[in-house]
């Protein structure tokens, strides 16, 4: 069955909103900065822009625990700023500094956070699936009401690994939450023409309970989060969460010409019509609950914020060389390792 | 005495055959006439016979490997006690092949030198029975052999089947310790030796070949017209010492010639600057020679490598069928090849047209 | 001592780290009442419990990649993969995430795991349950690779994998679980990175993995008949490779033969033939010679497949060439 989230109620969460608003333009200004870099050919590789998706990772993650664990995607910039990471250790990730979150080892595609419970974007598509459940699983083993939350784009939907966890997480009831950002787009195709039928029903299909919302109404994704989560706590899941959002950029950021696929128009709509920053501080003004003027202070901060940490970025250190084959093996405690031990 | 078994000369414009297969293995007797190798040519694979009757020995190219003609690629000995791997023996084998250069050219030989056709023209005494090229050996054959200072082309010239291994190292050590107590006399072999593996030895090395004609018929009409009894070997020294002057300027030239006749090795005649003299007049000298000239043309032979090795260069003119063929030895150090080709070709046009370069 | 099958020293092994250790579970197919169809985990469901021996559906990506997320997040799963050939059904999880993920994080996640399966033709199973796929594995930088050659090292090498906190792929020869061998009463586990010299010899070292250990070892005793001495050692693991015990090996005999059930080409015995060329080369009196499983899928027909692998005469054949310096390939 499907439902459409009740709109939480005003005047109940002010601290709350502020913060999702925040987290919110925190996603919007790294994602503004990161494309600059690409740009300006100052940051190595490629990346993947969340732009226009930030009520979806902010309306989950501010439903989560530190503790709660996430699996990400190629497209992971916003989940780990959601989750809780700074910006200067996400940019020195991006242009490979030693003090990234990975000593530069990552990159964009495999940032991780494990201290906030982010498990790491991931370059294969729907790579993360198994790793969020599995996350479940040693939650559930070890009782402590944590839960995992994979999110996954609607193309992930077409690789086989999703069917056979879903298809596990379902048998073994598996505090996991699939949300599946559907921004009608796999790569360059609509995703129309990529995936037969419902999304909802194939998880239906296990017995799933499946939810649909409006990715970009953050109070709306928050809410349908908290009762989930809270759920699945207890032992009632898994869940899936179909949320409809729209990427502004292109797949990738050199993704640039893209009328071939996706019209200017469509864009230009999604931007005027339904940005979930916009509409969610013009909520929150209209509702008496933060002036205009201190929405603008925040996104100045913000931005100020992170160019500030671009700059710090770029002036930081490489790795050293000697760090190449490093953490290829993990180190065991050799005393572990004897008899008796 | 060990009888030299050649890479032999099948035609005309042959300057290496490859050796198919020998027919006898080390040790074999062997009758003389009966079929040897197998020889192939840009034309067809002949078989060839031996030259004597004896036992094979001191194998020194095997089957595949191209060897120049005139090239000595094993021995036939008296006895089977002679035979591989006594190497005093083997040594003693080669240094009187050297020290019988003399005796070996009058040897009796039924085929005239000059038939296109011969099929084994007279043997070659070469003095150094050298497989050039690659050596094979396992690399720790190679490193311990390094290690003791022990040569590996004495395996080859003793004989032994390559690749060598480990257990070739007694043997090895063998022929290093006969070889110590009785110093090699071969001097372009000891250079060999010392020049690392797979690569040319330090003696360079250019040879031409020239119709004989010309020369035969300018000393032909110097002698019926300008009744001139020229010896051959004067206008020789002259274009030598030219040749050399072209590729070469310098004050003085000193040629140092050496005939082989009926009568055997003339004694060395130093004559300076012949070029500039007059061919019948080429004043002599007691100054060392630049040049060494080695005249063969009145002997059967078509070839002679060094047989020591001489500080200097040493030009060799021969007869080949009604060719002259000229070669160049030179020492590492004395002349360039630029210059050695110069040398070379500049005789050759002389002898070519001897008249127009006597001007 | 006490002689037990390298089924029940596995067994054993995983039951004695699941006492010790309470994150660690066991899953698979057919895991728990049936204890795998080689029938080696039977009995550890009915101590440890469903939670702890848990059965999946035939869903190898999915339940390699549960493992994966289970080892990051305080689990240490023992995945059974029911045959060695299913690795290419698990590559994705294993080499992509696994093997990665504490390099891709700078050292900050860790995949406890280990991947329990095996190898081993001449059971008749064909070509696609047959294979020997360790050197797939082994090529990738994350992962260890561990081969017990009977049943000592199998528990020895088992408990040391499920304490590794790297993700271990360990192979057992699928005919090997009814053979026997001495295994001590008393705990012990066998380093990674240690090979075992099982036989001395001076003329010719057989460097094996698996059951071609045994396979060598019969090989020296035909070749010792015949006064050839032949040494014989068990890497044991190949990641991490006890390179110098072979080297000095091989610089002691100056010949050796590597000997694996892998296939012949971009294997094993090329890997450790070529290391031994680099880093013995001056030792050598004759080439390192590779024997490995033919290049051909496993054929069926006993008549055939039985030709697919070296054998002690084959072995004993080569080394009995390679001691009297024939040449085995032109010059």
């Amino acid at each position: 069955m499907t439902q459409v989230a009740e709109v939480a109620k005003p005047g109940t969460n002010t601290e709350a909103y502020l913060r999702m608003y925040t987290q919110m333009v925190r996603i919007w200004a790294f994602e503004d900065q990161a494309n600059q870099l690409y740009l300006s050919a100052r940051m190595p590789g490629l990346t993947h822009m969340y732009s226009g998706q930030e009520a979806v990772a902010v309306g989950v993650c501010e439903a989560l625990e530190v503790s709660d664990k996430i699996t990400s995607t190629h497209r992971g910039h916003g989940h780990c700023v959601a989750k809780g990471a700074g910006f200067k250790a996400m940019f020195c990730e991006l242009l490979g500094r030693e003090e990234g979150y990975c000593r530069g080892k990552g990159g964009s595609m495999h940032i991780a956070d494990q201290s906030n419970g982010n498990l790491g974007a991931n370059a294969i598509v729907g790579g993360s699936m198994g790793i969020a459940t599995g996350a479940a699983l040693s939650a559930k083993r070890q009782g402590n009401g944590g839960v995992a939350v994979c999110f996954f784009g609607d193309g992930a939907t077409a690789q086989g690994l999703m069917y056979e966890v879903m298809n596990m997480a379902a048998l073994w009831k598996l505090p996991v939450i699939y949300a599946c950002e559907n921004n009608g787009y796999s790569e360059y195709t609509k995703t129309a023409e990529i995936a037969a039928g419902s999304l909802t029903a194939r998880a239906e299909a296990f017995g799933i309970e499946a939810h649909k919302v409006d990715g970009q109404d953050v109070l709306a994704v928050n809410a349908l989060t908290q009762s989930l989560v809270a759920r699945a706590r207890k032992g009632e899941g898994p869940f899936f969460i179909e949320l409809e959002t729209y990427r502004y950029h292109g797949h990738h950021v050199g993704d640039i010409n893209r009328t071939y696929y996706r019209s200017k128009e469509e864009e230009a709509g999604w931007h005027a019509d339904r940005d979930p920053i916009t509409n969610f501080g013009k909520w929150l003004s209209d509702q008496g609950l933060a002036p205009e003027a201190e929405l603008a202070a925040i996104r100045a901060d913000v931005q100020a914020e992170a160019e500030a940490a671009v700059a710090y970025a770029l002036a930081a250190k490489y790795p050293d060389a000697s760090e190449v084959d490093m953490h290829v093996y993990a180190a065991t405690d050799p005393a572990t390792l004897q008899a008796g031990a | 005495m060990p009888f030299d078994v050649i890479m032999p000369a099948l035609g005309m414009a042959q300057e290496t055959g490859i050796l198919v297969r020998w027919l006898k293995e080390p040790g074999d007797a062997v009758t003389k006439g009966e079929p040897l190798i197998e020889v192939e040519t840009d034309k067809a694979v002949q078989e060839i016979e031996a030259q004597a009757s004896g036992f094979l020995s001191a194998l020194s190219a095997q089957a595949g490997d191209e060897v120049p003609v005139g090239q000595v690629i094993g021995l036939i000995v008296e006895s089977a006690d002679a035979v591989t791997g006594g190497a005093a023996a083997a040594r003693a084998a080669v240094a009187e092949a050297e020290a019988a250069v003399v005796e070996r050219v009058a040897e009796p030989e039924a085929e005239p030198v000059t038939a296109a056709a011969a099929p084994a023209p007279a043997p070659h005494p070469v003095a150094e029975p050298i497989p050039v090229g690659r050596l094979f050996a396992s690399p720790k054959l190679r490193r311990v052999a390094a290690e003791e200072g022990l040569d590996l082309f004495l395996l080859a010239r003793a004989g032994y089947a390559q690749p060598w291994h480990m257990a070739d190292l007694d043997a090895l050590r063998a022929l290093a310790a006969a070889n110590a107590a009785a110093p090699d006399q071969i001097g372009t072999a000891k250079s060999q030796q010392s020049a690392p593996l797979g690569q040319t030895s330090a003696l360079g090395h250019v040879a031409a070949r020239v119709s004989g004609a010309p020369c035969a018929e300018f000393l032909d009409w110097m002698a019926v017209e300008g009744k001139i009894a020229l010896p051959a070997s004067a206008l020789y020294a002259s274009f030598a010492a030219a040749a050399l002057r072209a590729a070469m300027p310098q004050d003085r030239i000193i040629v140092g010639l050496v005939s082989l006749t009926d009568e055997g090795l003339s004694a060395l005649r130093l004559l300076a600057d012949p070029d500039h003299a007059r061919l019948s007049h080429q004043p002599g000298t007691d100054a060392a020679a630049t040049l060494i000239l080695r005249d063969l043309t009145d002997s059967p032979l078509t070839a002679l490598r060094p047989l020591a090795s001489d500080p200097v260069p040493v030009l060799t003119i021969a007869r080949d069928g009604g060719d002259l063929r000229v070669s160049l030895d030179y020492p590492a150090g004395t002349l360039d090849d630029a210059a050695a080709l110069s040398i070379i070709s500049g005789l050759a046009t002389r002898l070519a047209e001897p008249l127009a370069h006597l001007v | 001592m006490r002689e037990i099958t390298l089924s029940k020293a596995v067994n054993e092994a995983i039951a004695e780290e699941m006492r010790r250790d309470p994150t660690i579970f066991v899953i698979g197919e057919d895991v728990a009442e049936a204890g795998t169809p080689f029938k080696v985990l039977s009995g550890l469901v009915e101590e440890f419990g469903t939670d702890r021996v848990i059965d999946t559906p035939i869903s190898e990506p999915g339940f390699m990649g549960l493992a994966v997320g289970a080892a990051m997040t305080g689990s240490r799963p023992i995945v059974d993969l029911m045959f060695g050939d299913f690795l290419f059904l698990v590559m994705d999880q294993l080499c992509n995430q696994a093997a990665k993920a504490h390099y891709m994080s700078g050292g900050k996640l860790s995949v406890p795991l280990v991947l329990r399966t095996n190898l081993g033709a001449t059971r008749r199973s064909a070509a696609q349950h047959s294979q020997s796929l360790h050197a797939l594995v082994a090529h990738i930088p994350g992962l260890k690779v561990a081969m017990p050659s009977s049943a000592y090292e199998a528990k020895g090498l088992m408990k040391t994998a499920i304490r590794d906190n790297n993700p271990v792929v360990i192979f057992e020869d699928k005919l090997m679980y009814q053979d026997k061998a001495e295994v001590p009463e008393e705990e012990y586990l066998i380093p990674f990175g240690v090979a075992n010299i099982k036989r001395e010899g001076t003329d010719i070292t057989l460097i094996a993995t698996s059951s071609m250990v045994q396979v060598a070892e019969k090989a020296a005793v035909i070749l010792a008949a015949e006064g050839i001495s032949a040494e014989v050692i068990d890497p044991r693991t190949i990641v991490p490779l006890d390179e110098a015990t072979l080297i000095a090996s091989v610089k002691k005999t100056a010949r050796a033969i590597v000997i694996d059930e892998g296939h012949q080409s971009y294997g094993i015995t090329g890997e450790i033939a070529s290391r031994l060329n680099e880093k013995a080369f001056y030792h050598l009196d004759a080439p390192v010679i590779r024997m490995g499983a033919m290049d051909v899928p496993v054929p069926f027909s006993p008549a055939l497949e039985d030709l697919t692998v070296p054998t002690p005469e084959t072995v004993a054949a080569m080394a009995r060439r390679l001691v009297a310096g024939e040449m085995i390939h032109a010059l």
